[in-house]
C-alpha cells in the first residue's frame, strides 16, 4: 500500500515538473508547448552524457537544466517570438516541428537504443517505511519535487518576476503599459519551463529507458494533469498531477488494463462538466 | 510635449481615425469628447504607443516616436489608465502599485506609494484586498494610483468617471485637481463635458474618427451651442 503510494507520488512528480513548465508557458506566452515531452527527452539524454563524461550525478543533475534553459531561451526569440501575433496553429505547428527536430537531432547523436544511468551512489538502497521496503531513489524523487513546487511557489508568490507573471496571465498589455518588457518576461519563462522539463528527464533517467519516445508517453500524461489542473495555474497543476500518479500507480496494481481507459474517461469528463479544470478556484479567471 | 500630427489609424482595412492632430503639454489638462465610437479609445491607444499610425507622426519631445513600443512610451513618461482599469484581479492592491515601480525610474515627477495612498485613502484601507475583490470606484483609483507611480509626465485617461457614484466622482475629481498642480499633463476622455468643464485648459471634440472643435476655456465658453450639437445624437442626424 505504502509502495503503491509512493511509486504513485513520485510518477505525480514528474508529471508536476512538466505540467508546471507547460501552464507557465501558456499563461505567459498563450503557446501550447508540443514540445515540452521532447524538451524533457533531451534533458534525459543531456544528464546521461554529463554523467558519462563525469561520473558525476550531481553534475548531471545540475547541467542538464541549466543547457536545456538555454535552448529554450534560444528557440523562444528565435522561433516563437515572430509567431506571437500570428495564428494559434502556427505557433502549435512551430513546437511540433520542434519535436520532429529534436527527436531527429537525437536520433543523431545518441542513435536508436536506450540507454540508462545507474542509480547515484547512495541512492540506490532501499530503506523500510511503515513496513514495505521504500527505494531510497524514489523518496529522493519526491523530496526534488516538494523542493521545486516550493521553490515555484515561491518564486510566484513572492518575487517580482512571479507578480509580473500573475499580472501578464490576465492583462499582458497593461504590464506593457507599466514599461515592463514582456519580452524579455516571455524569454525567461520559457527557459524555466524547459529548465524544469529538463530536470524532470534528469531525475527520471536512473529509473526509466532513456529513449527517443519517452517525451511522447509522458507528455499526454501532462496534457491530462494540465487539463484537470485547469490552464494556468500551478496549485490545480500540483493537485491533478498527484490525482493522475495515485491512478495510475493504483491501476498498474489493480486494473491494469484499464489504465489508460479510466485516465482518458476522466479527462473527457472533466472536460465535459469542468472545462475551467477540476481544481481551479475561480471559474471566470481568464487565462 | 506629446502631440499628434494628422494620423491616420487603421484596424485592418478600416479606417477609423482620420488625419487627427493634437498636443499637450506638462501641466495641461486636455479633454478630448466625443459620441460613441468617435475614435477616443483608439486616439488614446495610439499615443500609449498600442497602436501604431499608418500615417502622420507621434512626437515625443520634439522627435518623432511612430512604431515604438508601449513598454517605450511609459518609460519616457507616458502613464495610460484604459477604459477597463485593467486591475491585476490576482494581485493585491499593494502589489499592483508595486508592481508599477518595478521599472527603475528617475526624474521630478516620481510619486512614491506614501503619496498615492495620501492622495487615495480608500486603497490604504483596502491593501490587502485582491484586485478582483474590489469596487468599480476603488478600481479606477488603484488604476490612477498605478499610473503615478511609474512617474508620467503625461497621464492619458480613458472615461475615468464612467459609472461612478457621484461621490466617487468628487474624489477623483479632487484628485486630478492634485495631480495636475503635481505639473502632470493628461489627457482625458469622456462622453461629455460635465467633469472636464471643471478641470480642462483645452477641449478637442472627435466625431467619425476626425477633430471636429477644439478651443481653450474661453472659447469653449463662447461656443457652447456647437459643442452640446457635436456631443448629442442631434448632430449626429444633421451630419
Ligand atoms: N479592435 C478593433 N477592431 C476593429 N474596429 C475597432 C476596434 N476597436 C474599435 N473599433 C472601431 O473603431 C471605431 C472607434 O472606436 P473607439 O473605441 O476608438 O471609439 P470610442 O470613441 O472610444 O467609443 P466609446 O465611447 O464607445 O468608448 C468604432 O467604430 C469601433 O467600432
Ligand atoms: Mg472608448
Amino acid at each position: 500500500m505504502i509502495g503503491t503510494i509512493l511509486i504513485g507520488l513520485s510518477v505525480a512528480m514528474l508529471l508536476f515538473l512538466l505540467a508546471a513548465g507547460l501552464t507557465l508557458i501558456f499563461g505567459m506566452l498563450g503557446v501550447i508547448n508540443f514540445a515540452h515531452g521532447a524538451l524533457y527527452m533531451l534533458g534525459a539524454f543531456v544528464a546521461f552524457e554529463v554523467y558519462n563524461q563525469t561520473q558525476s550525478f550531481c553534475a548531471a543533475l545540475l547541467l542538464a537544466p541549466i543547457l536545456i534553459a538555454f535552448l529554450g531561451a534560444v528557440i523562444e526569440f528565435f522561433l516563437l517570438r515572430p509567431l506571437y501575433d500570428r495564428d494559434h496553429v502556427e505557433q502549435l505547428l512551430m513546437t511540433f516541428g520542434l519535436i520532429l527536430i529534436l527527436e531527429e537531432a537525437v536520433r543523431l547523436i545518441w542513435g536508436l537504443g536506450y540507454r540508462d544511468l545507474p542509480l547515484p551512489q547512495g541512492f540506490d538502497g532501499s530503506i523500510p517505511v511503515m513496513g514495505s521496503d521504500v527505494a531510497v531513489y524514489r523518496i529522493f524523487l519526491l523530496a526534488t519535487g516538494v523542493a521545486v513546487g516550493a521553490g515555484l511557489f515561491w518564486l510566484i508568490e513572492r518575487t517580482r518576476l512571479g507578480m509580473v507573471l500573475r499580472a501578464a496571465m490576465s492583462h499582458p498589455a497593461m504590464v506593457r503599459a507599466l514599461g515592463i518588457r514582456v519580452d524579455r518576461v516571455r524569454t525567461v519563462v520559457f527557459a524555466l519551463g524547459a529548465a524544469l522539463a529538463a530536470l524532470a528527464g534528469a531525475v527520471a533517467a536512473p529509473v526509466l529507458p532513456v529513449q527517443v519516445g519517452m517525451g511522447f508517453t509522458i507528455i499526454v500524461d501532462c496534457f491530462v494533469v494540465v487539463i484537470l489542473g485547469g490552464l494556468g495555474n500551478i496549485r490545480g497543476a500540483i493537485a491533478a498531477a498527484i490525482f493522475l500518479g495515485l491512478l495510475q500507480a493504483f491501476g498498474q496494481h489493480f486494473f491494469p488494463a484499464w489504465i489508460e481507459v479510466v485516465t482518458y474517461t476522466t479527462l473527457i469528463l472533466v472536460l465535459l462538466i469542468r472545462p475551467q479544470g477540476l481544481f481551479s478556484l475561480s471559474a471566470g479567471r481568464k487565462a | 510635449m506629446l502631440a499628434l500630427e494628422n494620423i491616420d489609424v487603421f484596424y485592418g482595412a478600416a479606417q477609423v481615425l482620420h488625419g487627427v492632430s493634437f498636443s499637450v503639454a506638462p501641466g495641461e489638462v486636455v479633454a478630448l469628447a466625443g459620441r460613441n465610437g468617435a475614435g477616443k479609445t483608439t486616439t488614446l491607444k495610439t499615443m500609449a504607443g498600442f497602436l501604431t499610425p499608418a500615417s502622420g507622426r507621434l512626437i515625443l519631445n520634439g522627435g518623432s516616436v511612430s512604431g515604438v513600443t508601449p513598454e517605450y512610451m511609459n518609460r519616457e513618461g507616458i502613464a495610460y489608465v484604459p477604459e477597463d482599469r485593467q486591475i491585476f484581479p490576482t494581485l493585491t492592491v499593494d502589489e499592483n502599485l508595486s508592481i508599477a515601480t518595478i521599472v527603475r525610474r528617475s526624474g521630478p515627477n516620481l510619486w512614491t506609494k506614501a503619496q498615492v495612498l495620501e492622495l487615495f485613502p480608500r486603497l490604504a484601507e483596502r491593501r490587502t484586498a485582491y484586485g478582483q475583490a474590489l469596487s468599480g470606484g476603488e478600481q479606477q483609483m488603484l488604476a490612477i494610483g498605478r499610473a503615478l507611480l511609474t512617474g508620467p509626465k503625461i497621464l492619458l485617461l480613458d472615461e475615468p468617471t464612467e459609472g461612478l457614484a457621484p461621490i466617487i466622482v468628487n474624489a477623483i475629481i479632487d484628485a486630478f485637481r492634485e495631480i495636475a498642480a503635481n505639473g502632470v499633463g493628461m489627457v482625458f476622455v469622456e462622453q461629455n463635458f460635465r467633469v472636464p468643464e471643471l478641470l480642462s485648459d483645452r477641449y478637442v471634440i472627435l466625431d467619425s474618427g476626425s477633430v471636429v472643435w477644439s478651443g481653450d476655456r474661453a472659447e469653449f465658453a463662447n461656443s457652447r451651442d456647437t459643442v452640446t450639437r457635436l456631443l448629442t445624437d442631434l448632430g449626429r442626424t444633421q451630419a
